[in-house]
């Protein structure tokens, strides 16, 4: 038989319990876990500023122009080799610019590390691959996953090369498609 | 055998509710971060830059083959068009897991039909995600 006693006490215990329950909401709230899951975010977001940089780099210089060699900054440095030019570009022009910086990025772009590196289909028929060289690596670090980013580029010829070497000898001296891959990971 | 006390049960009874209410509330907080996981793993992994990228050098190839190459190359001209199509399929393969094809119309120079058109069709497929775009057309 429930008696008419206590019902101050309910009360009391009502509003306990909601106190206790929108505590808990708020301190769970405020905080968030970092899980192992959480890094493919900053990934993400490197990925597409690493797509959007190379893209901008793709960009004719002067939008009206028709098809022509060396078109863009980005064709300019394939058919030249130019892994200074490649790597100032993308670091100091694009990633780090402080007038263009992506604000969204999670990490500072001087931790980031990038490596670029050219694909393309030989006289044998079969891909292979070269390395711009990177005069500022000053040796590569690393403790983040990494990214890669590509982007198709129309060259005229086979690229000339500042040093020898660079170039493997059984790439075809006439237009063709090659594919300029960077991977870009926190150091 | 003594009685139950039958004080308190509307305490009970609300303990009981609030013990409920923060287990759901703990559910709803494990399913946010499942959430921005897989969020972020579709946006990985949803070949969107690529897709673009490949169009836009295909549509370059289309402008190459129909301005340039006739006239600079007027005797290897197909056998170039036929290289940078092994190049683009070979190179996606290989670097991008995705099995690539496209097709530009044919015709007499300067490539376009009777009304002033060219079509490009593309395919793409990594997979996870197919992609057709056909056809494209291209006033010239």
């Amino acid at each position: 038989m429930v008696n008419e006693r206590a019902q101050l006490y309910t009360m009391e215990g009502i509003a306990a319990g909601l106190i206790m329950l929108l505590t808990t909401y708020l301190v769970l709230g405020s905080t968030s876990v970092y899980t192992p899951g959480d890094t493919h975010i900053t990934d993400m977001q490197l990925e597409q500023v690493g797509s959007d940089i190379l893209r901008v780099m793709d960009t004719p210089r002067n939008l009206t122009d028709s098809l022509q060699p060396n078109r863009t900054d980005l064709e300019l440095i394939v058919s030249t080799t130019n892994g200074n030019g490649f790597y100032w570009n993308f670091t100091h022009d694009y990633l780090c610019n402080p007038k263009a910086v992506a604000k969204e990025i999670s990490v500072e772009c001087t931790d980031i590390q990038i490596n670029a590196s050219i694909w393309y289909v030989g006289n044998s028929n079969s891909p292979g691959s070269y390395l711009l060289p990177n005069p500022y690596s000053g040796g590569y670090l690393g403790i983040g996953p990494g990214v890669r980013v590509t982007h198709w580029i129309h060259t005229n010829g086979k690229p000339g090369s500042a040093s020898s070497g660079i170039v493997p000898g059984d790439m075809r001296n006439e237009p063709q498609e090659v594919l300029v891959e960077v991977v870009m990971w926190k150091a | 055998m003594e009685s139950l006390n039958a004080e308190g049960q509307w305490i009970i009874m609300m303990g009981f509710l609030v013990s409920l209410g923060i287990f759901f509330l703990a559910i709803i907080i494990s399913q946010s971060t499942l959430v921005g996981q897989t969020t972020a793993e579709g946006v990985l992994e949803f070949p969107k830059n690529d897709i673009q990228d490949l169009r836009h050098d295909i549509l370059e190839v289309e402008n190459f083959n129909r301005t340039q190459c006739p006239s600079i190359y007027p005797t290897r001209c197909g056998f170039i068009m036929d290289n940078i199509t092994q190049e683009i399929k070979q190179i996606s393969l290989y670097r991008k897991s995705a099995i690539v094809n496209y097709n530009l119309s044919v015709g007499t120079p300067p490539l376009c039909g009777s009304d002033g058109v060219r079509t490009v069709s593309i395919h793409y497929n990594n997979g996870v995600t197919a992609y057709d775009e056909n056809p494209i057309t291209i006033y010239c």
